[in-house]
């Protein structure tokens, strides 16, 4: 039996090129594009946080983030104190510049990481305070700019709101 | 008298189930901790995980629920064991928060004439990003000598191998995960790529080499020889080399790696320092961590220090405690501390009079510019103390200079 055994192999693997050559062509994978994905708000008594993560980052991963600018901010927020806002970033980002004030109800920052881009994982973590009965916080993507560890920007990207996401 | 029933029917009711649980092919446990952020004070957190094992003949049907303080986040059903000559697997994953179905797998396995064959099936909701996906994927692997062949036909999904992670399901609101086997790729199914590896080769020279060649649907895309652990003239210097060839280019990247080896209790953790780019010449060593530990009887001493904390940090005691390069950290999903550059740990063994076993670890952890006393940024306390082979209990304490953080209470029962 075992002097069978090479020859086995060598069999199972010939029939499985053949099937190569007789399978190519039937389907297209799709190229994945990176997502931005805001999550839920989660309030936990009168505290509320929301988690910040990217996925199929391409270029070596996120490196730097801009959500707009004073006067053209890419977050809304309802049902928050806008002064309790607080935000860590998570995997070696940095927090570098943020403004939640100026224009009660909307918000705008900088962060970016030094040590290295993330292709998947956590970026940021907003914690505040809840003043309404059903907080939300929204992002506009068209005034989200991203860019990769390959210091290029990331033109081609989704933003997702769904409670899951793959890694 | 209708309190009294229902009251005596619930405790006869209990008694059974426990006395099921503990005689009946029926196995399990329930793990649950309760944190509380001390500084508030208020209930910071809560996580319940209710595992049941089910045997039935050489099948065994599990249970896996885990509950967090925001909701019911994973339930999960899985089924393991033998159905004739086959090795099956199935795990079937919903989130109960959201009322949604996220993920199967299926995996059967046989072994034939040597050969190990494997077929996997998943399948992705639309629930999840990415999804809807489905697919199967066939490996086949076996030996001639010393030389492992394994062949991997993907039909819409990937499997998880020494090169691939599989596929890691995040919930968005917590970042808590799941991670399986198989990833499907696309909704259908069809050919999306086939691998075949070669391994188990030495030469005399290397720890392993390595050669593999994958097409997709699109015909040839790489071929690539990787040799790990090639001996030099110098025995504290070894070398990796990985050759590629795509369909228009060739790359070869080496990577120089320094073993200074482990004296009795002190470990040097260097790196050899290259220039930018692939293939840099080697321009100098850097010692960029020190770790100092010893056992005296049930009590174990660890010292670990950060000599480079631009690049390195210690990483959470869930994740081993160990000095590690932060770009690895974040590509691995490793979690680290990103401020503290010096761990002591004293994890004390306590005899238990019961049966199971019961220990105490403290950990303290240093910064620089902390303003406390010898910079001292943090210490944790955690204890778990066993009352039987079956019962056991945890408490944990997180504390600096300013006062006490947080603090977790929890316990752990198995039948």
């Amino acid at each position: 039996m075992s002097r069978l055994r090479p020859y086995l192999a060598v069999g199972l693997l010939a029939a499985l090129l053949c099937g190569i050559v007789a399978c190519s062509g039937f389907w297209n994978t799709a190229p994945k594009l990176g997502s931005l994905v805001i999550g839920p708000v989660v309030v936990t008594g009168s505290d509320g946080y929301v988690l910040v993560s990217v996925t199929n980052m391409p270029s070596g991963g996120l490196a730097a983030i801009q959500f707009g600018t004073v006067g053209d901010e890419a977050i809304v927020l309802s049902g928050v104190d806008p002064s309790s806002v607080v935000i860590e970033g998570k995997n070696g980002f940095l927090v570098l510049a943020k403004d939640f004030t100026t224009n009660p109800g909307k918000g705008t920052l900088l962060a970016a990481n030094a040590a290295t881009g993330v292709a998947a994982g956590e970026v940021l973590r907003f914690t505040f305070n809840v003043t309404g009965p059903n907080p939300a916080f929204t992002v506009t993507k068209l005034k989200v700019t991203l860019a990769s560890d390959a210091n290029v920007i990331i033109s081609a990207w989704n933003l997702s709101t769904k409670a899951y996401y793959t890694r | 008298m209708l309190r009294r029933v229902i009251a005596s029917a619930a405790v006869i009711t209990m008694l059974a189930s426990l006395a099921l649980l503990a005689t009946g092919p029926l196995g399990g446990s329930w793990d649950t901790e309760i944190r509380i952020d001390a500084t508030t004070p208020s209930f910071e957190g809560l996580q319940s995980v209710l595992d049941l094992d089910y045997s039935w003949s050489s099948l065994t049907v599990t249970s896996d629920s885990e509950l967090q303080l925001f909701g019911f986040l994973w339930q999960e059903f899985g089924v393991h064991g033998s159905l004739g000559a086959f090795e099956v697997q199935g795990n079937l994953l919903f989130g109960p928060s959201t009322g949604d179905y996220l993920y199967m797998q299926m995996t059967a396995s046989i072994e034939l004439a040597g050969c190990e064959i494997g077929a996997y099936f998943a399948q992705l909701s639309d629930a999840v990003l990415d999804g809807p996906a489905d697919g199967f994927a066939i490996r086949i692997g076996g030996s001639i000598g010393d030389l492992d062949v394994v062949s991997t036909t993907e039909l819409g999904a990937r499997v998880r191998d020494d090169d691939y992670s599989g596929i890691t399901i995040v919930h968005a609101a917590s970042g808590l995960y799941r991670t399986y086997d198989t990833n499907p790729l696309i909704p259908g199914k069809g050919f999306t790529g086939q691998e075949i590896t070669l391994s188990g080769l030495t030469f005399g020279c290397a720890d392993d080499i390595e050669a593999s060649v994958y097409f997709t649907r699109n015909g040839f895309d790489s071929l690539s020889f990787e040799a790990t652990g090639i001996r030099t003239t110098l025995p504290w210097l070894s070398l990796d080399a990985t050759l590629t060839f795509q369909l228009q280019t060739k790359s070869l990247v080496l990577v120089p790696h320094l073993s200074l080896g482990q004296l009795a209790c002190l470990n040097v953790y260097a790196a050899l320092v290259t220039g930018d780019g692939d293939n840099a010449p080697i321009e100098g060593i850097s010692i960029y961590g020190l770790e100092l530990s010893c056992t005296l009887g049930s009590v174990t001493f660890r010292d670990l220090s950060v000599l480079d904390p631009s690049r390195y940090a210690i990483t959470t005691p869930a994740y081993g405690s160990a000095i590690e390069g932060i770009a690895d950290a974040i590509g691995q999903g490793h979690e680290y501390y990103p401020d503290y550059w010096e761990m002591l740990s004293i994890d004390v063994a306590l005899g238990s009079c019961c049966g199971g076993s019961s220990h105490v670890v403290i950990y303290t952890y240093f910064s620089q510019g902390s303003g406390s006393l010898f910079d001292c940024a943090m210490t944790s306390v955690e204890a778990s103390v066993a009352f039987s082979e079956r019962l056991e209990f945890r408490g944990g304490m997180e504390f600096s200079a300013t006062g006490t953080k947080h603090l977790s209470i929890g316990l752990r029962y198995a039948w």
